[in-house]
């Protein structure tokens, strides 16, 4: 396995913005939890036990052959801000980087697999696609399941599936869930229905970064709530039915908006485009929002002068951990905000 | 229902807090609920959802309601030493034998967070699979077996008898 890691370099798979629905659907995600049943939970065990277990667990990683690039990081011996990287890129969840204790993670370098060793569970898997893939998603991530399965005994009951630290995950262990980047239902003001309509089929709406954080940008994590007692299909199956309906309202409202007010929307995008081209000082959240209202202008063909690639790329580029990597050293927050703005000034200057 | 803040429009967000023991109902159009600054995301909180939910667990029989193990579930795991109580407040279990040790308190919970019966109907670990099969395989031997008792097929039940013991000594 290799070690190297330079997220700077390589983009994910999932920015590429190739992937079906992608004007609308950012990326598709599953995780699989998972736990062996020679240790306890990652709650009750020993530090001796838990330096054991990341041992162990990255062995039969190793062995099961997951993929022929796959890079194995203890967190501990990882950098703040490398740590921080991987939040950034989706890779890891912000507790795992923040976390105590021998941890680490197992990823193949364009993203679309990794795999959390003593997170909440024992093994978080996790497969990360372009655009809304949730079949081939589903696809990718049961081989690499099955493989670990035949060198660990995974903790399992016939009653309540797979043991889960958290009776919420227990079950499939299975979360699926779809960025979606709504920024008409938004404007428009409609988003709170969508967020009715869900939670009425029993799925989950969440910021940015998953559980308990903030919408940003006009993204929003779209995820099934419940694990237990649907199977793996019928949980794709839900998000198969609902999501296209959600990516259609929003396309909808994109074009009344065109229809009913193209001067008003243009300027809009050209206003944002023009502060993020113009800006001295920038904060993320601010990148951030001018960034969505870009990126829809893209999609709708009102910006003909970047491509979507390339403000995917921003929206990661200028998350505070990857501009200090760029920057090759640390920053304080008013130095991030000038060094910010003066990256995308150029990188925005460099495709005209 | 009609949205008590501008007593216009149709009230389509409900809201229920609970403040020092006393029920608060508040029904709001979109665009009231907007403007006090209603927060959705709050509402998806597993966490809080969690923490809701096991404070209402059901509680532990009285002595004597039963003479099963089970019926005092507020011994800690023999495993991992973990409490129902320290489970109620962190939320985390401490091992997997956690869920046969306090499965009486868990099936009401997981009832509830899955809005579903507890039984789990996806994939199998395929070492569970077979043995699983195995068990199905077995079942149906044994019925085969009765069947000829029944019909005096006495040659025929001494086979299956053999094949039973066979099978059953793999599993």
């Amino acid at each position: 396995m290799r070690d190297d890691l330079d997220l700077t370099r390589t983009l994910g798979e999932w920015l590429s913005g190739t992937g079906p629905e992608s004007d609308i659907v950012i990326s598709t995600r599953i995780r699989l939890a998972r736990n062996v049943v020679e240790y306890p939970f990652l709650t009750r065990i020993k530090d001796a036990d838990r330096s054991e277990l990341e041992v162990f667990l990255r062995e039969r990683l190793t062995e099961a052959d997951l993929d022929q690039n796959l890079l194995y990081r203890n967190l501990n011996e990882t950098s703040n801000l490398d740590r921080q990287c991987l939040v950034e890129r989706h890779l890891i969840s912000k507790d795992h980087a923040s976390g105590r204790g021998e941890r680490g993670v197992a990823l193949e370098p364009k993203g679309t697999l990794s795999v959390m060793v003593n997170e909440e569970d024992h093994l978080r898997i996790q497969v990360l696609r372009s655009g809304f893939q949730p079949n081939a998603a589903w696809k990718q991530i049961s081989e690499v399941d099955l493989r670990l399965e035949s060198r660990l005994n995974y903790a399992f009951s016939r009653q309540f599936g797979y043991l889960t630290a958290c009776p919420t995950n227990v079950g499939t262990g299975m979360r699926v869930s779809v960025m979606l980047h709504l920024p008409a239902l938004v404007m428009t003001k409609q988003i709170e229905k969508v967020f009715h309509a869900v939670a009425k089929i029993n799925l989950a709406v969440r910021g940015f970064y998953g559980e308990g954080t903030q919408a940003l940008g006009d993204f929003y994590q779209i995820s099934n709530q419940v694990t237990l007692g649907y199977s793996e299909e019928e949980i794709l199956k839900t998000m198969a039915d609902y999501v296209p309906q959600i990516i259609k309202f929003e396309r909808n409202v994109r074009e009344t908006l065109i229809t009913e007010n193209r001067i008003g929307l243009e300027d809009r995008v050209w206003r944002a485009f023009g502060m993020l081209e113009r800006a001295r000082l920038i904060t993320s959240e601010e990148t951030l929002d001018y960034l969505s209202a870009v990126r829809m202008g893209v999609n709708l063909g009102l910006i003909d002068r970047i491509p979507i690639s390339a403000v995917n790329e921003l929206f990661i580029l200028t998350q505070p951990a990857h501009l200090q990597k760029l920057n090759g050293c640390e920053l304080d927050t008013p130095e991030r905000d000038e060094n910010r703005a003066e990256y995308v000034r150029d990188r925005l200057a460099s495709l005209n | 229902m009609i949205c008590e803040s501008c007593h216009q429009n149709l009230a389509t967000v409900h809201l229920t807090e609970i403040v020092q023991k006393t029920k608060k109902e508040t029904h709001l159009c979109e665009e009231c609920a907007r403007k006090k600054g209603v927060s959705y995301n709050a509402q998806f909180s597993v966490k809080d959802f969690l923490g809701g939910l096991t404070k209402k667990a059901k509680p532990s029989p009285e002595v004597g309601d039963s003479p099963s193990p089970a019926a005092e579930p507020k011994k800690p795991c023999p495993s991992c030493g973990i409490t129902f109580a320290e489970f109620r407040q962190s939320g985390r279990l401490g091992c997997h034998r956690d869920y046969e040790q306090f499965k009486e308190d868990l099936v009401p919970l997981l009832k509830k967070i899955h809005n579903a019966e507890v039984q789990h109907t996806g994939r199998v670990p395929g070492r569970i699979g077979e043995r699983l099969e195995l068990e199905q395989k077995l079942n149906e031997m044994r019925a085969q077996l009765e069947e000829a008792v029944a019909k005096e097929n006495y040659e025929m039940a001494a086979e299956l008898r053999d094949q039973i013991k066979t099978a059953e000594g793999r599993t």
